[in-house]
């Protein structure tokens, strides 16, 4: 008997499940990019970056076709008359295709554009970001010496400065920007070397400090602000060398009229890659071009994320240098808020900063912090799609 | 110990356990199997937009389905404008099968899908690592097509071979879709310039309003499928009239086999009541088992149905392709509520149909062992007044709701109430046949039967209405075929058809089309969908053409004048009655221009489309759209020129495009095919009902059997031979299935005449001319409902002669 009913269960079951199994709907579609792999490997029909070239500007601002990717990157610090303070980023990158032979079609294109748009609501910890795909065809993205836009997130070039526009349905910029500084060539007069290979290099240029004024409108509310920006432009093929697991990036804005740009390239094994670098700008615009010896980062704290990510966020950097006269600095970099991380196509945690003296606590500055990697190994796991 | 009573009998009767099961579990099917193919036609029917962007995205297109490329562009670079998504959307055919191609760009606003391997659309359709263009097919399209990741698959039109990359699971609305890359698309139908329209999230609404060209519309991806929804909606209230029908004779089924079951085992109710065991512990046990039968039973049935219902999406996609011009999706979709909900029901019904057979359980003695008890039969009486009063409430219902659901329910409640009378009638027959031979074995067969009315009524009155619903649908559906066929021969007057593969005809292609040789006049037609979706038909017509129309409401000649003069339009059946329209009644036109408002001259017979049209002159529709294109031409020939000699000269021309031609036999042959296909489903419901009446005619003939068993077993005594006993049982399966036929067909022509003349109209809009019912249905189903039925005695009968005579006499078991 209890045979019987132990058979008529079973077969009970497995009609169950079998109807189950029917009912069952898709899970939920998550896409997922490691920035590192967008950047460490690259056909060879694409251009490589191997030594300096002279650089030209307003030219050199408009896209360079042949390289693989290339990006144009604002990053600022803002506040408004009460006091509200903000953090934004805008960014504009662009993937090329391989070369080749394309389909007879409108939408036919040579390059896919990304763009990013963030800003932190700094007083109310919140982090408003917006992520765009365009593909290079129909005049939907592209960038010239005098425009970089995708769709109608636009930057024009006014004079030496420019003006960013660029809206979300909770948040919108209107910016204009004016440098202070004149353009800094990164690593050997813009040639940026990531890696040992000759084409594992960029083109990078930075102008370190950008007078900013306009309008935010957040939440349907429009407000006055105004503060300092950061711009980074690069461009290349596989800068990133094997083994390279991410990158921690900081662009600092001093009180004092200084500027601090350090990335540490992060190897898989945790240790900063020779080719990490940076550079210190004077308020005068004189640079000096900063090596792997001449600073150290420690990781103070790490924040985890709701996928269960943890995120360095807060760091100790110091410039200690052999060198004589070289300067020494002791600062401490923590988050305006922690949850800065963009849960989009590419997975990265980008926010605004202060700089803090470790000494006397005194506030030094601001800036924003770049960190990337972090993710990869999960997400990929998890993930795991590489965009080509 | 009421269990092991259970189970001994379980033990001793697996056969009548099983048709038990067998019943519930074919009822059951048939519901489950049209619910969800129901819910396929409801919730996946164009749902690619909402696949794409979200359930409430929303859809722009241009009025000729060709949205301009650079409109999008420009829209797409306007300040604040949402994330648009353009799409290109074409019918291919792969392997026989109607699928779309569909177009996307997978870096605009497109919801994020992954395919079944973890990459992305974007990732998957800029796969270069082969020559063919890579497409993205849904996991069930996969199955359908019976191909797999990695395999290239041929489309037949533009012939061109697509390498499938990826598969994405569970979104029903990108079912029979070839998702491409948008530039690959364009590129491989050598189409630039325009996309079949754009998506957008539904935030974007307000912008959109603002900022749409006029000439664009908007409507949202949730009133796309809406309309879908009601296009097929005659279709699916048929079906559930047909499912519901199908469950009913289901539980006939069960309530003969647990009669059955009780008849047999009326000595152990017996011995038990006299033992002391009490009605309660009776009930509780004889429920007990119900119960477990329906639980299994329902549980098989789940499983039965759900494959049912792809096999019934698949007798129904191509005719929802080509007459609804929607894809349906791969497999339908359960939901576990729907599951439990069936489940639930199944089993209650399957209670309910018990009562009666529990109470007659309840009603035996103590002690009852030897004499079987003889299931009362009410009295004419009792049965007239409850089958008059439902026939009324039937026809009152359908006089005095014009809906759909008042024509189904009425006519269920209307043979609800003649299913009372039929075992009268059919008995009654029995009666009579049994009296003009007394002496011979089948008389006596016959007579035999009428002992057992009680038992023999309800599946005598299912096998009844079961073998009319299979006559009559089929009398409706060749009724139907035949009006089809007359209508479309007249409708085609001219001598032949020509219009480019999925492409208009300028004035410039019509010119020189009028230009050949041989060729007298033209026709043309035109169709468009005006800003609330009314479907608007442009007709340039020759006065041989007009007699095409076969004019229901109007004065012809009048009609003419004023459709030609363009103070006029003509509306098809379907349109008339969804507005209630009648010829002089005035129709307001959302003309580009402004609301224009003019006299239906006529009201004219169609069959092409459900929700209807308006016809109006082409002038009339030129000055209004400025459009000088049309979709088709009829080609009117001097009389000699055959139509091959110069369809050869329109493929030696450059039209632009592929150019079809077609003669009205060919466009008749096809429509009648696309016909035959949409009513296969019908067809096929109404074998499963006629299946599970069979069942039920075999359980009641068993439990009868079994019942007469003592009568049996003292005819073998008296020296009927075994075989002769086997022809006696045989003669009375013969001779019900008789009885049901000839009850059954009366009704036939009854539920004929009630699809044709109520439910057609209110469920399609359209109707019937009058006419005899036809007979070929009759002289399909008799034979076959015939032998059927005989072979049905063939198990009782063998069953009944192999059990020895004097246990039987003793017992009368």
């Amino acid at each position: 008997m209890i045979r019987d009913i132990v058979i008529a269960g079973l077969v009970a079951l497995m009609a169950l499940v079998w109807l189950v199994q029917r009912t069952e709907q898709s899970g939920p579609d998550v896409v997922g990019v490691s920035a590192t792999a967008l950047l460490n490997a690259a056909p060879d029909v694409f251009r490589r970056v191997t030594g300096p070239e002279p650089l030209s500007f307003p030219a050199d601002h408009g896209l360079h076709p042949g390289y693989r990717n290339e990006w144009w990157y604002f990053t600022g610090n803002l506040a408004d008359d009460a006091g509200h303070r903000y953090g934004f980023q805008f960014t504009l990158f662009r993937f090329a295709v391989e070369p080749g032979e394309r389909p007879d079609s409108d939408f036919a294109a040579d390059a896919v554009w990304m763009a990013h748009l963030a800003v932190s609501d700094i007083e109310a910890g919140r982090f408003l970001s917006r992520e765009r795909f365009a593909r290079g065809a129909l005049g939907l993205a592209g960038a010239t010496a005098d425009q970089w836009w995708l769709r109608d997130w636009t930057v024009e070039r006014t004079g030496d400065g420019w003006r960013l526009r660029a809206q979300t349905a909770q948040v919108a910029l209107d910016l204009k920007l004016e440098p202070e500084k004149p353009v800094v060539l990164q690593g050997d007069s813009g040639y940026s070397r990531k890696g040992p290979e000759p084409g594992n290099a960029s083109r990078y240029y930075s102008i370190t400090r950008l007078r900013t004024d306009g309008r935010i409108e957040l939440d349907g509310r429009t407000t006055e602000v105004s503060g300092l920006a950061w711009l980074d432009r690069e461009w290349g093929s596989s800068q990133l060398g094997e083994g390279i697991a991410g990158w921690d990036w900081f662009a600092l804005q001093f009180d004092d009229g200084r500027d601090l740009m350090l990335y540490r390239l992060r190897t898989e094994e945790g240790t900063a890659s020779r080719f990490s670098a940076g550079v210190l700008v004077q308020p005068d615009g004189s640079y000096r071009v900063l090596g792997r010896d001449d600073f150290r980062f420690d990781a103070l704290r790490r924040w985890r994320d709701r996928l269960g990510v943890e995120w360095p966020v807060a760091w100790r950097v110091r410039l200690d240098s052999e060198e004589q006269d070289s300067e020494v600095l002791d600062v401490e970099v923590r988050p305006a808020f922690d949850a800065q991380r963009w849960y989009a196509t590419v997975d990265y945690w980008e926010g605004a900063v202060e700089v803090i003296d470790s000494a006397s606590r005194q506030s030094l500055g601001r800036g924003y912090l770049e960190l990337s990697g972090y993710a990869g190994a999960q997400t990929e796991a998890r993930r795991g799609i590489r965009v080509q | 110990m009421l269990a092991r009573l259970s189970r001994a009998f379980v033990y001793r009767h697996p056969l009548q356990v099983l048709l038990a099961l067998v019943g519930i579990a074919a009822g059951v099917a048939v519901v489950t199997g049209v619910a969800l193919l129901r819910g396929a036609l409801v919730e996946s029917l164009d749902a690619v937009s909402a696949e794409l962007v979200g359930a409430r995205a929303l859809v722009v297109r241009h009025p000729s389905g060709r949205l301009d490329v650079d409109e999008y562009a420009r829209l797409a670079r306007r300040a604040g404008a949402p994330d648009l998504v353009p799409v290109l959307r074409v019918p291919v055919r792969v392997g026989g099968q109607r699928l779309e191609l569909v177009g996307v760009d997978p870096f605009s606003g497109i919801r994020a899908l992954t395919g079944t391997d973890g990459a992305g659309l974007a990732a998957a359709l800029y796969d270069t690592s082969g020559d063919a263009p890579p497409v993205v097919l849904s996991r069930s399209t996969l199955d359908l097509l019976d191909t797999e990741i990695g395999a290239v698959i041929e489309i037949d039109a533009p012939d061109t071979r697509l390498r499938v990359v990826a598969a994405i699971q569970g979104r029903p609305g990108l079912d029979r879709r070839l998702l491409m890359d948008i530039s690959r698309a364009q590129a491989m139908l050598s189409e630039r310039g325009w996309v079949s329209e754009l998506l957008a999230p539904p935030e974007a609404e307000a912008w959109l309003r603002a900022n749409l060209d006029d000439r664009l519309l908007l409507t949202t991806a949730s009133s796309q499928r809406a309309s879908a929804r009601q296009l097929t909606a005659g279709m699916r209230a048929n079906l559930t009239a047909m499912s519901l029908l199908a469950l009913a004779t289901g539980l006939f089924v069960v309530y003969s086999v647990l009669s059955f079951l009780m008849v047999q085992r009326r000595r152990t109710f017996g011995l038990l009541r006299a033992l002391g065991m009490t009605h309660a512990t009776l009930a509780r046990m004889l429920l007990g088992e119900v119960v477990l039968i329906a639980v299994f039973g329902a549980l098989a049935g789940l499983v039965a149905g759900s494959l049912l219902s792809d096999l019934l999406l698949r007798l129904i996609a191509a005719p929802v392709a080509e007459v609804y011009g929607q894809l349906p999706p791969a497999t339908t979709r359960p939901s576990l509520w729907g599951y439990a909900a069936i489940w639930f029901a199944a089993l209650a019904a399957a209670i309910a149909v018990t009562v009666p057979v529990l109470r007659e359980a309840l009603q035996i003695p103590p002690g009852r062992m030897v004499r079987s008890f003889v299931v009362q039969v009410l009295p004419l009486r009792k049965l007239l007044p409850l089958a008059a009063a439902l026939v009324a409430a039937g026809m009152l219902w359908l006089v005095l709701d014009a809906r759909l659901v008042a024509a189904l329910g009425g006519l269920f409640l209307s043979l609800a109430g003649i299913m009372v009378m039929i075992p009268m009638i059919g008995f009654g027959l029995v009666r009579a046949l049994a009296q003009r031979t007394p002496t011979t074995l089948p008389g006596r067969a016959l007579r035999l039967l009428e002992t057992a009315r009680g038992r023999l009524s309800p599946a005598l009155a299912a096998l009844s209405l079961a073998l009319a619903l299979a006559i009559g649908m089929g009398m409706m559906i060749l009724g139907f075929r035949a009006a089809v066929g007359d209508w479309v021969t007249r409708l085609l007057q001219a001598d032949m058809y020509v219009s480019l593969e999925s492409r208009e005809l300028g004035p410039a292609q019509v010119e020189r089309l009028a230009a050949l040789d041989g060729v007298e006049v033209l026709s043309s037609v035109r169709r468009t969908r005006l800003a609330d979706g009314t479907e608007l038909t442009a007709y340039d017509l020759p006065a041989r053409a007009w007699a095409g129309f076969e004019l229901l409401e109007g004065d012809s000649g009048r009609a003419r004048a004023m459709f030609d003069a363009g103070t006029g339009v003509l509306v098809s059946e379907p349109l008339a009655r969804r507005r209630q329209l009648r010829a002089g009644d005035t129709i307001e036109l959302l003309a580009p221009d402004g609301p224009a408002r003019l006299p239906v001259v006529a009201v004219f017979r169609d069959y092409s489309s459900e929700q209807g049209f308006v016809a109006v002159s082409s002038a009339l529709y030129r000055r209004w759209f400025g459009d000088p294109a049309v979709d088709s031409v009829g080609l009117y020939l001097a009389p000699g020129v055959p139509p091959d000699q110069i369809g050869r000269r329109l493929d030696g021309m450059q039209l632009g495009g592929h150019a079809q031609w077609f003669t009205p036999g060919g466009i008749r042959r096809e429509s009648l095919a696309v016909f035959d296909r949409t009513f296969r489903i019908s067809w096929a419901l109404a074998f499963l009902v006629g299946m599970i009446a069979l069942v039920a005619l075999t359980s009641a003939l068993l439990a009868q059997g079994l019942e007469r068993s003592r009568e049996h077993a003292t005819l073998r005594a008296l020296g009927l031979s075994p075989a002769r006993l086997f022809g006696l049982l045989t003669v009375q399966a013969a001779g019900l299935t008789g009885a049901a036929l000839v009850t059954a067909l009366p009704l036939a022509v009854l539920i004929h005449y009630a699809l044709s003349f109520l439910v057609q109209p209110r469920a399609f809009g359209w109707s019937l001319p009058a006419g005899l019912p036809p007979i070929e249905p009759v002289i399909w189903v008799v034979p076959v409902a015939l032998v059927l039925g005989t072979l049905t005695g063939l198990y009782p009968a063998w069953r009944i002669g192999r059990r020895p005579i004097i246990e039987h006499l003793r017992a009368g078991r």
